[in-house]
C-alpha cells in the first residue's frame, strides 16, 4: 500500500462505528460518501474540480430532518433506485436517548429525493424525509437489497429493499410501497426465509444475485458467532441448501465476492481486442467472515463446496480485533486482495498463493483503530480510491499516478499481445 | 482545505517547559544524518538520535535557544546553547571508542557560572570534562568548548553568515529589543572568543529573526516586528548597493528609512496592508524561501502573524495572503514534497500545521493537543536516512516527533491517461470523460495479469 497516497483527512466530531459509513453511487460510476457519527453529526463528502483541474475536497454537515437532538446515530445506508438517474434513497437508523431507560425510542428515517438534473443536491434530498418509521427494536446493520418477484420464467418486479437486523434476533424488511411513496415493513419469512430464526443478533448480512437473479446467496454472522450459508432459487421459492457453523465469538463482517470480476468492455475498445465475455452459470462465490477475535475464515467456492472449503487467514499480532473488511485488487494483478482493518490501527492485505496459501502482503498504519473501509472511485477518473474510516476521523487514499501510468502501459501489452494458448495451430 | 493524517511518529518524553527556539534539528555529531537537540527551562539539555535519547546535560540554568551549526568555522557543526542569563555554552559531540581512565571531574555546569564573574569568560576545554571510565565500546559525552558571558535575555537565535564574507556569524535577538551579531575569532589554535560585531536597536518587540538575500544576492536580516513589519539591516561592509538607496526614499509606499550605523544599512517595512490591521500583533517573519520558477528573480520571505495571516512576499510586494482562525505562532521553511521550492510550514497554538507551497496550495495536519514549541526539518529516525520531520513539544511533557511525512504533492487530481500511449487498442482517440472512465477502470481492474 505504499503506492497509495493520502489525499485526505476529514475529522469527526464524534466516534462512528462500522456502520457509519455509506457510498453514493453516482450514475457516472463516481461515489459521493457519506459519513455518520454518533452525535447526529452526518458529513457529506465530495471532490470538486476546479478550473485549474485541481481536486478540491469539500466536506459539508448535513442537517437531516427528523433527527431530533439528543439522537444517536447507529447506522447509515443510501443506493440509488434509477439505474439511468440520480435517485437516492438514503436510510438512517437512530436511538433517541431519553432519561427512562426503559422508554427508548428507536427509528429508521428514509429519506429520497429524485432531480431531474444530473445534478445531485443533498440539501433537498436531507430534507425531503419520506417516513421515519418507529421500531420495536435496536437497529443493527442497515443494508440494502434487491427483491426479485418471478413468475413462470420472466421477473415480474425487481427493486431494492431495505434489510435491517435488530436487537430482537431477526431481520426486517422494509419496501416502498408505490402509492403513497411510503416504506412499510414486509413479511421477511415469505420473501427472505434465509433469516428465519438467527441464534442471536445478526451483526452483519451479505446478499449476492447470480445467474441473471434466478438464485442468490445469502450470508450473515450472529453476536455470538453463528454464521449461516443459504442458497436460495427465486424461481423455485425454495431454499437449495443451508450451511451453518458457530465461530464463538462475535462476528464482524461477512462479504461474499466473485472470484473473478468480470468488467464490461468499453465501447471505446476496438472489437479485435474485445474479448467474449460468457456469462457464468454457476460463478465461482467465495465468502470472507470477519471474527472480531479470531483470525478471519475464507470460504472457497461456497456454491460448490458451501462451508467445506474453508482457509484461515494468518494473524499479524494477537490482540488486534478485526472490524472491517473490504475485496480490492489494489495491486492491479487481476485477484483480489482482501482488506481488514483492526483496531490496532493497521489495514492488513491478505492475497493468495497456491504454494504458500494465504499471506499478508501488505500493512498500513493509521492513527486510530479502523472501523470502516470501502474501496470506490470518488475522485471520478476511472480509478478507486480507499476510504478508511477510522475512530476519530475518515482518510482517502489515492494510487500514485505514476505508476497507474505504468500498470496501464503492461496492461496494454496483456491486451494486445496474443494469448499463445488461445492461438490454434493447424495441423 | 486539503488535510493529512500523519502516522509515523516516535515520543520522547521531556520535562518542564521548552521555549520556542529551545529546539533545534541539525547534525551534532557530524555523521550526515540529523539529531534533535532540546533544551529546557529548568537546565536540561537532551540530544535525541534515532529511536533514543543519545546524551544529556543538566544544570545549564533556564535554556532560551538551542541552534547546532559551525560556528567556529572550521568546517564541523557544533551545538551553542544560550541561556536566559545570559550564557552561551558551545559544545562538540565527543565519541569515544577505546575506554580510557581518567580521574573523573563532576560534569556540573550552569548554575554554578551564573554565579561566577566574568572571568569564567576565558574558562576553556580544559575545564571540560570526561566521566569516569567505564569499559563501554562507545562512549559518547558532549563537550563544552567554550563558555562566555552575553547580555542576559535572548530570545531568537540565528547562525547565518549575515555581512557575505563566507564565515557564519552567531545573531541574537533579546527580548529589550536589540539585535547583536557576534562571530568566532581564534585567539590560539585552541581557544577563541566571540567577538561582538555589531548591535542594532529596534523600535518595538523582536518577533524572530532571519536571513534573506534579496535579488541583488545581498544578505540582509530581516528582523520581525509586531505588526506584520519588520526592519532590514544589511550590514554589509562598506559599498551600499544602489538599489537599496531607491527603495529607501519610498518612505510614503510603505518604508521609511531610519538608517544608521557605521557598515549598517537599516530600513523599516511596513509591507502597505500592516497599516490597517492591529499594530501590536506579534510576528514572525522567514526569508530566503528558494523556487524553482525562473520567472522572480531572487528569492521570497514569508510573513505571518499571530492573528493568523500568512503571507508571501516578494520585493516588498505581497504576492499573495491567506488568514487562518487560529493563532500562528512558529513559522518555518522547508522543501516537504521534494519539488526543489521551499515550502511554508506554520503551526499554531492549538496543533494545527499549515503547509502551503508559494503558489498558495495547501495541506494542513491538526496535531491533536497544544503545543508549547515547534520545529520541523530533517531527521534520521531509522535506516541511516534524513527524512522529513515535524517535531512537536506538547505541554504534558512530551515530545512528538513525526518523521517521513507522506506528503509527495501539495495538489491532488484526477488521473489522467495518455491517450496516445494507448491509441491502439481505441476505435477513436477523442474520448469524453465517461469513456475515459470506462477504459481505465476496464484496463486496470479488468485484463487478468498473465
Amino acid at each position: 500500500m505504499d503506492k497509495l497516497h493520502n489525499a485526505h483527512y476529514f475529522s469527526l466530531s464524534s466516534q462512528g462505528n462500522i456502520y457509519t459509513l455509506a457510498n453514493l453511487p453516482l450514475v457516472n460510476n463516481t461515489n459521493k460518501l457519506l459519513v455518520a457519527s454518533l452525535r447526529r453529526e452526518v458529513l457529506f463528502f465530495e471532490y470538486v474540480e476546479n478550473y485549474l483541474g485541481a481536486l478540491i475536497p469539500c466536506t459539508k454537515e448535513v442537517s437531516f430532518t427528523y433527527l431530533p437532538n439528543g439522537a444517536e446515530i447507529i447506522s447509515i445506508d443510501a443506493f440509488n433506485k434509477s439505474e439511468n438517474t440520480n435517485e437516492f434513497v438514503i436510510g438512517i437508523t437512530i436511538i433517541k436517548n431519553s432519561t427512562d431507560l426503559h422508554t427508548l425510542e428507536t427509528f429508521l428515517n428514509i429519506y429520497s429525493g429524485w432531480e431531474e438534473s444530473k445534478e445531485f443536491n443533498m440539501e433537498s434530498l436531507s430534507q425531503n424525509c419520506l417516513n421515519n418509521i418507529e421500531l420495536r427494536y435496536i437497529p443493527y446493520h442497515l443494508t440494502h437489497t434487491y427483491l426479485i418477484t418471478w413468475s413462470d420464467d420472466e421477473i415480474i418486479s425487481k427493486e431494492m429493499v431495505f434489510a435491517l437486523s435488530g436487537s430482537d434476533s431477526k431481520v426486517h424488511i422494509y419496501q416502498e410501497n408505490k402509492t403513497n411513496h411510503t416504506y412499510k415493513e414486509i413479511d421477511a419469512m415469505e420473501y427472505f426465509p434465509e433469516f428465519v430464526k438467527p441464534s442471536s443478533v445478526v451483526v452483519w448480512m451479505d446478499i449476492y444475485y447470480y445467474n441473471n437473479y434466478l438464485e442468490r446467496v445469502t450470508v450473515f454472522g450472529c453476536e455470538c458467532g453463528y454464521v449461516r450459508l443459504c442458497r436460495y432459487n427465486l424461481k423455485l421459492s425454495k431454499i437449495m441448501f443451508n450451511f451453518s457453523t458457530n465461530f464463538n465469538n462475535t462476528i464482524s463482517n461477512v462479504r461474499i465476492y466473485l472470484e473473478e470480476q468480470k468488467l464490461k468492455q468499453p465501447d471505446c475498445i476496438k472489437e479485435e481486442y474485445k474479448e467474449t465475455t460468457l456469462e457464468y452459470i454457476n460463478p465461482i462465490l467465495n465468502v470472507v467472515v470477519t471474527n472480531t477475535l479470531l483470525p478471519p475464515v475464507h470460504f472457497r467456492d461456497v456454491l460448490q463446496f458451501g462451508l467445506g472449503r474453508y482457509d484461515c487467514l494468518p494473524r499479524l499480532d494477537l490482540t488486534s480485533v478485526f472490524s472491517s473488511t473490504e475485496i480490492a485488487d489494489i495491486n492491479f494483478d487481476g485477484v483480489h486482495e482482501i482488506l481488514i482493518g483492526t483496531s490496532n490501527h493497521e489495514v492488513i492485505a491478505y492475497e493468495f498463493d497456491k504454494s504458500h496459501g494465504w499471506y499478508i502482503s501488505d500493512v498500513r498504519h493509521f492513527a486510530s483503530p479502523i472501523l470502516g473501509l470501502k474501496y470506490v472511485d470518488i475522485t471520478g477518473d476511472g480509478v478507486k480510491e480507499l476510504v478508511v474510516l477510522t475512530m476519530k476521523g475518515i482518510i482517502i487514499l489515492q494510487h500514485d499516478h505514476k505508476s497507474i501510468t505504468e500498470t496501464l502501459e503492461e496492461k496494454l501489452k496483456i491486451l494486445t499481445i496474443p494469448n499463445i494458448k488461445s492461438l490454434s495451430i493447424e495441423n | 482545505m486539503r488535510a493529512v493524517s500523519l502516522v509515523d511518529h516516535l515520543e520522547f518524553d521531556f520535562n518542564g517547559n521548552i521555549l520556542k527556539q529551545g529546539l533545534a534539528l541539525g547534525d551534532v555529531d557530524n555523521d550526515g544524518l540529523n539529531e534533535l537537540v532540546v533544551g529546557g527551562e529548568n537546565g536540561d539539555l537532551f540530544v535525541f538520535k534515532g529511536e533514543n535519547k543519545w546524551v544529556s546535560l543538566s544544570g545549564l540554568g533556564f535554556i532560551t535557544s538551542v541552534v547546532i551549526g559551525d560556528i567556529l568555522n572550521c568546517g564541523k557543526n557544533s551545538l551553542v546553547v544560550i541561556t536566559a542569563d545570559g550564557w552561551c555554552y558551545i559544545y562538540n559531540i565527543y565519541t569515544e571508542v577505546e575506554s580510557q581512565v581518567d580521574e573523573g571531574v563532576d560534569q556540573v555546569d550552569g548554575q554554578i557560572f551564573s554565579s561566577e564573574s566574568l572571568e569564567s569568560e576565558k574558562s576553556q576545554s580544559s575545564e571540560s570534562v570526561m566521566n569516569t571510565p567505564v569499559i563501554d565500546k562507545e562512549k559518547v559525552e558532549l563537550r563544552r568548548v567554550h563558555l562566555q558571558r552575553i547580555p542576559a535575555n535572548t530570545k531568537d537565535v540565528l547562525l547565518a553568515d549575515v555581512d557575505g564574507d563566507g564565515c557564519l556569524e552567531l545573531v541574537i535577538g533579546l527580548t529589550d529589543r536589540i539585535v547583536r551579531s557576534y562571530r568566532w575569532i581564534n585567539a590560539t589554535e585552541t581557544s577563541g572568543n566571540l567577538m561582538c560585531m555589531n548591535k542594532w536597536e529596534c523600535a518595538k518587540q523582536i518577533g524572530s529573526i532571519t536571513l534573506h538575500h534579496s535579488k541583488d544576492e545581498v544578505p540582509a536580516l530581516l528582523v520581525a516586528q509586531p505588526g506584520g513589519t519588520f526592519m532590514r539591516i544589511i550590514c554589509q561592509a562598506e559599498d551600499i548597493c544602489p538599489s537599496l538607496e531607491t527603495t529607501g526614499e519610498h518612505s510614503d509606499s510603505g518604508s521609511s528609512r531610519t538608517d544608521s550605523l557605521a557598515g549598517s544599512k537599516i530600513d523599516y517595512q511596513f509591507l502597505g496592508i500592516s497599516r490597517t490591521r492591529n499594530q501590536n500583533i506579534s510576528t514572525e517573519i522567514v526569508g530566503n524561501l528558494s523556487t524553482k520558477k525562473d520567472e522572480r528573480k531572487g528569492n521570497s520571505y514569508t510573513v505571518a502573524t499571530l492573528d493568523g495571516t500568512i503571507m508571501l512576499v516578494h520585493d516588498e510586494i505581497i504576492l499573495w495572503s491567506i488568514a487562518v482562525d487560529h493563532q500562528i505562532f512558529s513559522l518555518h521553511k522547508m522543501d516537504i514534497t521534494n519539488s526543489g521550492s521551499d515550502n511554508i510550514i506554520a503551526c499554531s497554538w492549538d496543533g494545527q500545521t499549515y503547509i502551503l507551497d508559494q503558489d498558495k496550495n495547501s495541506v494542513r495536519f491538526h496535531f491533536g493537543e497544544s503545543v508549547q514549541a515547534f520545529n520541523c526539518g530533517f531527521y534520521n529516525a531509522y535506516d541511516n536516512l534524513n527524512t522529513t520531520c515535524f517535531v512537536y513539544v506538547t505541554f504534558r511533557n512530551k515530545i512528538y516527533l513525526y518523521y517521513d511525512i507522506p506528503l509527495k504533492k501539495m495538489l491532488c487530481q484526477k488521473f489522467e491517461p495518455d491517450l496516445s500511449k494507448l491509441k491502439d487498442v481505441l476505435v477513436d482517440e477523442n474520448l469524453d470523460q465517461k469513456s475515459k472512465n470506462e477504459l481505465v477502470e476496464f484496463l486496470l481492474y479488468g485484463v487478468k495479469n498473465v
